[in-house]
């Protein structure tokens, strides 16, 4: 096996291993806690008959492995579980609502790509610099202020006070996402705000790092100007850690559109986890939090493969 | 990482407080460690002396809903009619406690954990590294959401839920700083001594770890404050008609255009807090040679 | 403008047109049914002519997953709109609350009011083509009925054997009945007796006679209509489609209004309705005293099996002070019964005061002092989170602990509902009869209080089989009698139904009995 195959399996074993691990530690570690799924349902009045009556019914009088394992299969196969309250299976719930979601995180994903990148190598350039100074205490702001506050008061301003865009983010299912854009600007922007601050600072970081390396140093000194430098020698090399930099922020970039899903109504899966959770919908919460670990480990394993397949030689990670 | 440890590692003298006193004076020199200080402090005095402050009760009616500022009531009214500055007031010190709390415990489990693993090595370390890696593919507030799923909303299990989620971090940090620590020589001289891990971690590691603690508290504190407050806004931490910053949010929201003060003014003292946090970690970070984000840290 | 009754009743027994009007109406006295907005009133029939076409968005308080179609199971407020859009009943509420005519063209019984006549409207269509028939009739009344069926009717016709319900011809229903019932018709004019086509299985592709017919339904999130051309009356509907869209969240809908992304929203928050500018482009229908939003004490459960800590209770809520602060200018104080306007509401008996300290040595004396307790909330109702809020303050005068049990709004309705201690429940007016039947009498669907007498039930049974009228509100008042003096209900106020739309839609209604004219679009249009 070539050794490039190889890292791939190796990487590709990884990322199964870690799913395996997440399901055991998100269905298990539950199952260890004081509350369950019946308890949950019964809420505050659970006598402890009521109580293992409804645990019989849903199965909860099992050993938890042989839960777990069901679980697990089930999830393979595509079966998510049943909803709490009213039984209907999880896919029924959560199906128009995945690729909302999924809308959402890819434009902010696509447009906090170039941003970071343009707003990280010129901050990098000239450290220090109007530019540094001023981007570095907007993210230090915004990388303060939490995603509820930013989301309400931009919806103040740009929907109630300017009116340019609508406040709540409505997704109607019979018309296509892309044919509303105006809905998504505001989470879009919100998720931004908070997403860019970790990223340039990221960005630059890497990029100072490698503007001093020896042969840009050498190239600099060869008279070479500051602009093509920066274009032709030191981006290609910043496009992998960029790549990697961009992946790591994945989990905290789903983390916020639950936040912003719930701020603006916007029917993504999020909203859907928030609402679970509040209703204590266990299985909804299990299958909803193993989604998320599945989007994590895949994006963060197509990164690594990008990197990988870019230049052979990163092995090893930084 | 490694000038991260430019302090300690360059310090055989520096094996405790002075090094850390002295990080602490400088970055207090400096203009954004001052400010940060300054806002940092403000808002925590505010946080728990502001029921001592508060004119009326946070529970009782005082006017109609959603009254205007006025002299009687400087932030005007909420909701149900209760005394905006007072709600104000008294917000704050749950979210400050909490999110101590489980910064603290962070650290509590944290730093022994990463300093035995990187102590020790082999398969401990391994274990621990894996484990670590493992809770950072899940979203941190998904899983503090699945914990609380589980067992209701409950103040003490977000407060545990978010010392979990940063617990792994923390190990990540340590651990590598152990790592670096150990290979001096004091310590190999310590182990050919035949001393237990137990002991060296106590005596010969953590000594050295407080400038490193010092410059990472920021993150974790920021992390944890914006956890906790996001949690109430979504009604998941304290319940009402408990006055908080993050449940006054999500309470008033409705009277957004007409009474936005009662918003506006929890929401930005949030934001002022790890605002402050954040300027003070910043210079910290400068103090110690470099911006800690370099290795991609937080 | 009411229809009325016609009574073809000859001889001893005769009941009078104005006997009829009086225990039907539910809120009758001085109450306009046309829109009161706080700026510029609005006519329930716009003047100039109305124009064709056009989509109309409504914003409700979504049920979630939990939604239905079905109008035999219903319970959360938008489900109960789609109903109201989709299919028509016997009888119903005109916007004033007496019951009248709607799909039934005349009802007459014989002199002893123990065999009842219902004549159809001929020519009413389904949304399939079909004609309404007897058929139809007898098998909706049928199916609800029965009691298997599990219909949220059930009780309004649990007193009815299903095979005495019978078609005489293509048009006319004959109703047996084993004790004389002179209210028939207002029974069965409760909003949940709903006429479904003969044979009617499952309610998924629901086939009704109103005015507009199905087009999609997603579970919590919207449901579409289209006009429905084949409707019996003349004129109306005007609109092509109608969305209603469920939402989770208090303030998106109110957003959503302030927008434009809706048009029109049931229900506006009662705080802001004041600041509302008088000439904005959204306005506000009001009807007076449609509404109540109770607390409930089940009667055989902790702490409130002892009569006395059920007075306490009632005692330590001061309902001037939640009505200033939850309902300002919309609403009254309430005694704790249903309905004051209610031509036999027991207007007699005192209002209740606030009294803390006499709350105090009640529950002293019942060995309950500084008890605590748990009230069962959400943000399902207009007012409903705000009133738990401030009781569970005003409680504190009285030594005692209520805290919130909060639950999210969508889910109110499902788990535990009617098997907490303390709760609460929200109320449309209607008839005192199908008041009592739906939460009072023993087989009461929502019997919040866990009320079961049977002291109880025979005084309102016998109400509802007295012919004279003055007999029959004598029996009314001893009922209500024992409600005010045993009873678990807080009702501490009756506030207006408030609806906000924007000012290019026309031609909505108010009624009594429910929000938008009780969901009536049939006159709707937008300029």
């Amino acid at each position: 096996m070539s050794p490039l195959l190889r890292e791939i399996v190796l990487r590709l074993g990884a990322g199964v291993f870690t799913l395996v691990a997440a399901s055991a530690l998100i269905y298990l570690g539950v199952s260890a806690l004081p509350g369950d799924a019946a308890t949950a349902a019964l809420g505050k009045d659970a006598t402890p008959d009521l109580v293992a009556g409804l645990r019989k019914q849903f199965g909860l009088d099992r050993p938890v492995l042989e839960r777990y394992g069901g679980w697990l299969s089930g999830f393979l196969r595509g079966n998510l579980g049943y909803s709490l309250p009213t039984g209907v299976p999880v896919t029924n719930v959560i199906r128009d609502k995945v690729w909302n979601t999924v809308v959402l995180a890819g434009v902010t994903m696509a447009l906090l790509v170039p941003l970071a990148i343009v707003l990280g190598a010129v901050s990098a350039l000239r450290p220090d610099g109007t530019v540094d100074q001023s981007t570095a205490a907007l993210t230090l702001t915004l990388i303060a202020t939490p995603q509820f506050v930013i989301g309400a008061i931009l919806a103040v301003v740009f929907a109630v006070w300017l009116k340019w865009l609508p406040a709540v983010s409505l997704i109607d299912p019979s018309r296509p996402l892309i044919s509303r854009p105006s809905i998504l600007v505001l989470p879009v922007l919100t998720l931004l705000a908070s997403a860019l601050a970790q990223s340039v600072r990221m960005i630059r970081a890497t990029m100072i790092e490698v503007l001093e390396l020896p042969y840009i140093e050498a190239a600099r000194l060869n008279g070479i100007a500051e602009w093509r430098l920066l274009l032709r020698h030191a981006l290609p090399n910043i496009v992998a850690p960029a790549i990697q930099v961009l992946a790591y922020n994945v989990p905290w970039l789903l983390g916020g559109v639950v936040i912003v899903e719930s701020v603006f109504e916007y029917r993504g899966v999020g909203l859907t986890l928030i609402t679970a959770v509040q209703s204590r919908d266990l299985p909804t919460v299990e299958a909803l939090a193993m989604l998320t670990t599945v989007a994590i480990v895949a994006t963060s394993l197509c990164a690594d493969m990008t990197v990988i397949l870019l230049n052979p030689r990163l092995r090893r990670r930084a | 990482m490694s000038s991260l440890f430019a302090l300690s590692r360059d310090a055989e003298v520096a094996r405790s407080q002075p090094a850390a006193l002295m990080l602490l004076r400088s970055v207090v020199g400096t203009r954004g460690g001052r400010a940060g200080a300054l806002l940092v402090g403000a808002v925590l005095a505010l946080a728990f002396l502001g029921p001592f402050l508060a004119p009326f009760s946070p529970t009782a009616i005082v006017d109609t809903p959603f009254a205007q500022p006025s002299k009687a009531h400087a932030l005007g009214t909420d909701a149900l009619g209760r005394d905006g500055l007072s709600r104000f007031l008294c917000g704050g010190r749950t979210l400050a406690l909490t999110s101590f709390a489980a910064t603290l415990m962070a650290y509590l489990a944290g730093i022994p954990l990463g300093a035995f693993a990187g102590v020790r090595g082999g398969v401990v370390d391994i274990g621990a590294v894996a484990v670590s890696d493992l809770m950072l593919a899940i979203p941190s507030l998904v899983f503090v959401l699945v914990l609380l799923a589980a067992v209701g909303p409950s103040l003490s299990m977000v407060a545990i839920g978010i010392a979990a989620v940063e617990v792994p971090r923390v190990t990540r940090i340590f651990r590598a700083i152990t790592v670096e620590v150990a290979a001096l020589e004091f310590v190999e001289v310590a182990m050919a001594r035949g001393e237990t891990t137990a002991s060296i971690v106590v005596r010969e590691i953590v000594p050295n770890l407080w400038t490193a603690l010092m410059a990472d508290f920021g993150f974790r504190l920021t992390a944890s404050i914006v956890l906790v407050s996001s949690l109430s806004y979504l009604g998941l931490g304290q319940a009402p008609p408990a006055a908080d910053w993050g449940l006054m949010v999500s309470e008033n929201q409705i009277g957004l255009t007409i009474q936005p003060w009662i918003i506006v003014v929890p929401g930005a003292t949030i934001a002022v807090l790890t605002f402050g946090v954040n300027l003070l970690t910043d210079a910290f970070a400068r103090r110690l040679g470099r911006s800690i984000v370099s290795g991609g840290v937080p | 403008m009411a229809e009325v009754l016609d009574n073809h009743v000859g001889g001893v027994g005769r009941l009078s047109r104005r006997d009829l009007l009086r225990v039907g109406a539910a809120v009758a006295a001085g109450v306009v049914g046309t829109a009161e907005g706080l700026s510029v009133p609005v006519t329930a029939r716009a003047q100039e002519t109305p124009k064709r076409g056009g989509r109309l968005r409504v914003g409700s308080r979504g049920g979630g997953a939990a939604e239905t179609l079905s109008p035999m199971r219903n319970v959360n407020e938008i489900d109960i709109m789609r109903t109201h859009v989709l299919y028509e009943r016997l009888f119903a509420y005109d916007l004033n609350g007496a019951v009248v005519n709607q799909l039934a063209a005349e009802a007459s019984s014989n002199p002893t009011a123990t065999v009842w006549r219902i004549k159809l409207l001929p020519g009413v269509e389904w949304h399939d083509g079909s004609r309404l028939t007897a058929d139809d009739v007898v098998y909706s009344l049928r199916y609800i009925a029965t009691k298997e069926n599990n219909a949220t009717g059930y009780t309004e016709l649990s007193y009815i054997k299903p095979a005495d319900i019978r078609r005489l011809d293509p048009l006319t229903v004959e109703i047996g009945l084993d004790q004389p019932n002179a209210l028939l018709p207002t029974s069965i004019a409760a909003r949940t007796i709903w006429m479904v086509k003969d044979g009617t299985k499952s309610f998924d592709r629901p086939n009704g006679t109103g005015p507009f017919k199905f087009e999609s339904f997603n579970a919590g999130e919207r449901s579409v209509f289209t006009r429905f051309d084949g409707y019996r009356k003349h004129g109306g509907p005007y609109l092509d489609a109608l969305e209603i869209i469920s939402f989770s969240n208090e303030t998106a809908r109110l957003n959503a209004l302030q927008t434009n992304e809706i048009d029109v929203m049931d229900e506006y928050p009662l705080p802001l309705a004041k600041t509302l500018p008088a000439t904005g482009q959204i306005r506000l229908l009001r009807a007076p005293r449609a509404f109540t939003l109770t607390m409930y004490m089940a009667v055989d459960l902790p702490p409130f099996t002892d009569n006395r800590v059920r007075q306490a209770f009632r005692l330590m809520a001061n309902r001037q002070q939640m009505v200033n602060t939850i309902l300002g200018q919309f609403g009254v104080i309430g005694n704790d019964l249903f309905w004051p306007t209610d031509p036999d509401y027991a207007s007699q008996l005192p209002q209740r005061a606030y009294d803390p300290d006499h709350a105090k040595s009640l529950l002293r004396a019942a060995g309950k002092e500084n008890v605590n307790v748990s009230i069962y909330t959400a943000d399902a109702g207009p007012g409903m989170l705000e009133s738990a809020t401030i009781f569970a303050e005003q409680a504190k005068q009285a030594g005692v602990t209520v805290t919130l049990n909060k639950v999210p709004g969508d889910q109110y309705y499902t788990a535990q509902y009617l098997k907490v201690a303390l709760g609460q429940g929200g109320w449309s007016a209607r008839p005192l009869t199908t008041q009592f039947a739906q939460v009072l009498n023993t087989t009461a669907p929502y019997n919040e209080t866990h009320w079961r007498r049977p002291d109880f039930d025979n005084l309102t049974n016998q109400a509802r089989r007295t012919l004279d009228a003055k007999k029959r509100r004598q029996l009314w008042v001893d009922a209500q009698t024992l409600l005010w003096n045993e009873g678990g209900y807080i009702i501490w106020g009756f506030q207006d139904n408030v609806d906000g739309y924007w000012t290019k839609v026309h031609g909505l209604k108010t009624s009594v009995a429910r929000w938008l004219g009780a969901y009536d679009f049939t006159d709707v249009y937008l300029s």
